[in-house]
């Protein structure tokens, strides 16, 4: 339920955001109560839809405050109806940071991590949040989470309703240009997807995520001519990243630089060894020049495929379990996980299996049930 | 029924007009060697050039400079209704979420009556999970001039089963097309009796089959002269299974992956009109695919056996490359070759995309895009997920579907019928593409009904598609829940029109407008030693340029598409040229005819070892109103 939860607030996520204007500057008579009577009226607020009040009472909030966590929340929450995604994220991170027990700011920040494909950022966050989580439940919702974010990707029409707001709201949010910027691509809009990912990389021209969207735009558009003027400007240390390892190695392919197209994947490979393109790209590099070690990585590319299948079957049957995964079934995530490589999560899932199993000795003895 | 009643109803169904199809069917007759092969014909044969070449109706008054010879405005338009073809899938719709309902029916070219026209074929879907007095299946008898006619029920096939794909080929080669429909249930296999009606003998011809089939393919594996049948089966759909929309709540469609995969099936002619199922001792038993398209060619080291290539829905697809075995003992006689097919699909490097992922595989164009010599696929997918274009080259199947532009445009896209067509006779093989969703939710981002696309193949300058849809005629700016579609030169005008079937819309008979200056050749090929419909003829038509001889190769394929058939006839648009430096046709049995010096502007039927038997010139008036 939670998770259906979720997904409802990424559609309920629009309007709602232009006419902040002069109501966000604090009202000095609220300014002086206590935090926690400003959280009521911030909650009173927020549920009659009024988020510039919401913000300008929580403006001035002390972070000594033992409530102050709850106002980061309610701020960001009110940020994030007024599409201000970045003072949002700024807040709820404030949230955790004051009480990292906080509830909803993490599932809150999963959300944005969510629409803008930051995977990275999101698995991070629940490795942080797994171990604190107080509520059985909810802790392993937040693994449930992280699974369902990989098989259950927002379409890029879905994700240009929610973002296109943010970025007319703010139009420096650099995950917000370059995931709207991807998502007119993926659409057949390209050219002005292609501008909004260049805006987000004048935003950050350090960070490895615009970069990773141009590229793969360009290489999606089949645009080899434009593709070849990025490389130079591609940041040094970003090369080294997996992601652009292998559209290195197709283009050199491509260019007939079969050296470097091997030695880009073996550097992809070195780094994440089930990387299960890289592993693809490997095979058909080398299928001509020998068969054995083709076959080795088109092997893999099976195993990691079974493996990815079985933690999708794994999920489907936890949300017919009530999102409470019986022992075994938690062990059945757990080998998944390992077998693709992700080992964090399968020690989380892993220690969800002994605790369960610790609580009903008997349960891990029955089987999980494929729903086939 | 007596036998004075059908006597009438086959002089309706099958009028006098049709002595000239029949007569076909007699030469056929005479072509098919009964006795010792006849000698082989001689090494080059120039044909008569004929008294008129004419153009394409409506192209003789452009003047050849005004028009360039790529780039031409592509023009369709839906006819089926001053054709009075009017048939609309009927797909049950319980509310029930029975998962048929959303695969849609074939569509198939044949010319059932010989008489040198195409005919229509619809496959019909019905009620689940039964039906009282189900609709079904209808066949369209093409007229030279005015309204085409429903063929009568009890002479067309008219299967009431939940109808999903068909399969056309003259499986007895007896000189008439004969036609294999695969169910959600029973299949059956209607034989054309050649008197304008069909008998079903399924059973009779040992084609047992009773699993949930979409596309079938004929082909000539073992090349003994007679047709093998490959039929793609999809899932065994569990309807205590329910699934709904994870934002609406509301209930929809579950996916293939909620369903175990059914095994494709191969069955093998045995020559005397019976078939015999030989999918395990060949190699074809897979448990882990889930089928929707098949296509039988030449895809594996172009050595003149045909392989059999299965779209597998969120699987791997199978390439099984044919390893029987080439000669045969003392004792054996070709009937007795066991056919041997070796599963390649991932060493080939067309099960997965070239990332690697596996996709929902829908359907399948089979040609040699690029003029390389080798059979090129494209395969159509799920909404985000671009289809995949496979370019053959000697070291394997190379995805380059980026490369050639055809990535975005589709990504977008829930596609399933697809076919390669040279819509502007520039010799450059284009793609049409019908698309639409599975599931229709109310508020839901991803559109139900979708844009079909047309794909303008720019050639070896540019070696990249480019997507002229909007340009195409009206049907291109609608929206349709598309799905089978099949090419023909169904009006004989030297130029490739298109049928196509859609979910809640009737089907669409698309004929081609496109004014052009460039020319085509037409073959009708009569295999002898080889299948009737020459299936796994390959024909190299060179013309002569200012940079040099150009080499176009075409091969009548088995299967492709989704669930549909397209036409045996081969038309080969050959840009402005009067005349082919060369027209060399590779029969299955291994056998050449090479033809030099061939007019353009018709048919040619071309008998096996028998040379070219006449010239047809294309239809130069609308053959119909």
């Amino acid at each position: 339920m939670v998770r259906i939860a979720w997904i409802a607030l990424i559609v309920a996520t629009f309007g709602a955001a232009s006419w902040v204007g002069a109501r966000l500057q604090p009202q000095p008579a609220e300014r002086s109560a206590p935090t926690g009577v400003l959280n009521q009226q911030a909650r009173r607020a927020l549920e009659a839809g009024d988020y510039a009040k919401v913000v300008a009472l929580l403006a001035n909030v002390s972070n000594n405050d033992g409530a102050a966590a709850e106002s980061h929340l309610l701020s960001g929450i009110a940020h994030w109806k007024l599409n201000r995604w970045e003072r949002a994220e700024r807040a709820w991170h404030e949230a955790l940071r004051i009480d990292p027990t906080v509830p909803e700011a993490g599932w809150r920040l999963l959300h944005v991590f969510f629409v803008m494909q930051r995977n990275r950022e999101a698995e991070q966050l629940v490795f942080d949040l797994h171990p604190i989580e107080p509520d059985r439940q909810d802790r392993v919702r937040l693994l449930l989470e992280l699974v369902r974010q990989e098989f259950e990707r927002l379409g890029p029409a879905a994700t240009a309703m929610i973002v296109e707001p943010v970025v007319a709201t703010e139009p420096a949010n650099y995950h917000a240009l370059r995931v709207l910027g991807i998502s007119y691509v993926m659409l057949d809009r390209a050219p002005e997807g292609l501008d909004l990912i260049e805006r987000a990389i004048e935003q950050r021209p350090d960070e490895p995520d615009g970069w990773f969207n141009l590229v793969w735009a360009l290489t999606e558009r089949g645009d080899t001519n434009r593709l070849s003027t990025v490389w130079p400007r591609l940041p040094p240390e970003v090369l080294d990243d997996p992601r652009f390892l292998r559209p290195r190695s197709a283009w050199a392919h491509a260019m007939g630089e079969h050296n470097e197209a091997e030695q880009a994947l073996q550097k992809a490979l070195a780094k994440d060894p089930w990387d299960r393109k890289a592993h693809y790209q490997m095979a058909r590099l080398l299928r001509d020049r020998s068969a054995a070690e083709a076959t080795k990585h088109e092997l893999r590319v099976r195993q990691i495929d079974d493996a990815r299948e079985r933690l999708a079957d794994c999920y489907v049957r936890a949300s017919q379990q009530g999102d409470d995964p019986s022992p075994q079934l938690c062990q059945e995530f757990a080998d998944a996980c390992r077998a693709l490589g992700r080992m964090r999560l399968a020690d989380s899932w892993q220690r969800e299996q002994s605790e369960r199993a610790e609580l009903s000795p008997h349960a891990g003895l029955s089987s999980g049930g494929s729903m086939r | 029924m007596s036998p004075s009643v059908r006597a009438i109803g086959v002089a309706l169904v099958l009028p006098l007009t049709a002595a000239g199809g029949l007569a076909a069917g007699w030469l056929y007759g005479q072509l098919r060697p009964t006795g010792p092969p006849e000698p082989a014909v001689g090494p080059i044969v120039t044909p008569p050039r004929p008294a008129s070449q004419p153009a394409n109706r409506d192209r003789r008054s452009l003047p050849r400079e005004a028009v360039a010879p790529v780039g031409a405005r592509p023009e369709f338009e839906d006819v089926a209704a001053p054709l009075q073809v009017s048939f609309q899938y009927s797909r049950g719709e319980t509310g029930e979420f029975w998962l048929p309902e959303t695969m849609g029916g074939g569509v198939a070219w044949l010319d059932y009556d010989a008489d040198g026209r195409q005919d229509l074929f619809f496959v019909q879907g019905c009620q689940l999970p039964r039906d009282e007095s189900p609709p079904h299946d209808v066949l369209y008898r093409s007229q030279p001039e005015g309204a085409w006619s429903v063929v009568p029920a009890w002479a067309a096939p008219s299967d009431p089963n939940y109808g999903m794909g068909a399969a056309v080929a003259d499986l007895n080669n007896d000189g008439f097309d004969d036609i294999y429909i695969t169910n959600f249930g029973r299949h059956t296999l209607y034989i054309n009796r050649g008197d304008g009606s069909f008998v079903e003998q399924a059973a009779e011809s040992g084609l047992n089959c009773s699993l949930w089939g979409t596309s079938a393919a004929w082909g000539d594996l073992d090349r003994d002269g007679d047709l093998e049948l490959f039929v793609a089966n999809y899932v065994t759909p569990d309807p205590k299974i329910m699934c709904t929309d994870p934002v609406t709540g509301r209930r929809k469609y579950c996916g293939p992956d909620y369903y175990d995969g059914q095994p494709n099936v191969l069955f093998e002619n045995m020559g005397d009109g019976r078939f015999t199922d030989r999918t395990l001792e060949s190699g074809a038993r897979r448990t882990d695919g889930k089928g929707l398209g098949v296509v039988i060619a030449d895809l594996v080291h172009a050595d003149g056996w045909p392989d059999v290539f299965v779209a597998n829905d969120l699987r791997p697809n199978f390439l099984f490359a044919n390893t029987t075995p080439r000669t045969v003992g003392a004792d054996d006689s070709p009937g007795t070759r066991s056919i041997r097919l070796e599963e390649v699909g991932f060493e080939s490097g067309v099960a997965v995309n070239g990332e690697g992922v596996r996709e929902a595989n829908m359907g399948i164009a089979c040609a040699d895009y690029d003029d390389s010599g080798s059979l090129d696929l494209y395969v159509t997918h799920y909404y985000m997920e671009h289809d995949t274009l496979w370019q053959n080259n000697p070291d394997g199947f190379v995805d380059v579907t980026r490369r050639v532009g055809l990535s975005l445009p589709t990504l977008n896209q829930l596609s399933w019928g697809t076919n390669f067509l040279d819509f502007d006779n520039d010799g450059w093989l284009d793609l049409f593409v019908t698309s639409g969703h599975i599931n229709n939710i109310p508020g839901s981002n991803e559109s139900y009904a979708m844009r079909p696309q047309l794909f303008c193949n720019r050639g070896a300058a540019e070696k990249r598609f480019e997507e002229v849809s909007l340009t195409a005629g009206q049907y291109f700016q609608d929206r349709y829940v598309g799905r089978g579609s099949a090419a023909a030169d169904y009006d004989n005008d030297g130029d490739v029109d298109m049928a196509v079937t859609h979910h809640h819309r009737p089907a669409a008979l698309l004929e081609n407008r496109t004014q052009t200056p460039n020319r085509a050749i037409g073959l009708k090929l009569l295999g002898c030693c080889s299948n009737r419909s020459s299936l796994g003829a390959r024909v190299v038509v060179t013309v002569r340029t200012d940079s040099g001889d150009r080499r176009m190769m075409r091969e009548l394929v088995g299967g492709g598409s989704y669930l549909s058939a397209d036409s045996r006839v081969m038309l080969v648009g050959v840009g402005p040229h009067d005349r082919t430096a060369a027209v060399q046709i590779q029969w299955s049995s291994g056998e050449t005819t090479t033809l030099a010096d061939v007019a353009t502007g018709g048919y040619w039927v071309v008998g096996e070892r028998g040379a070219i038997r006449r010239f047809e010139p294309f239809a130069t008036t609308p053959a119909k109103q």
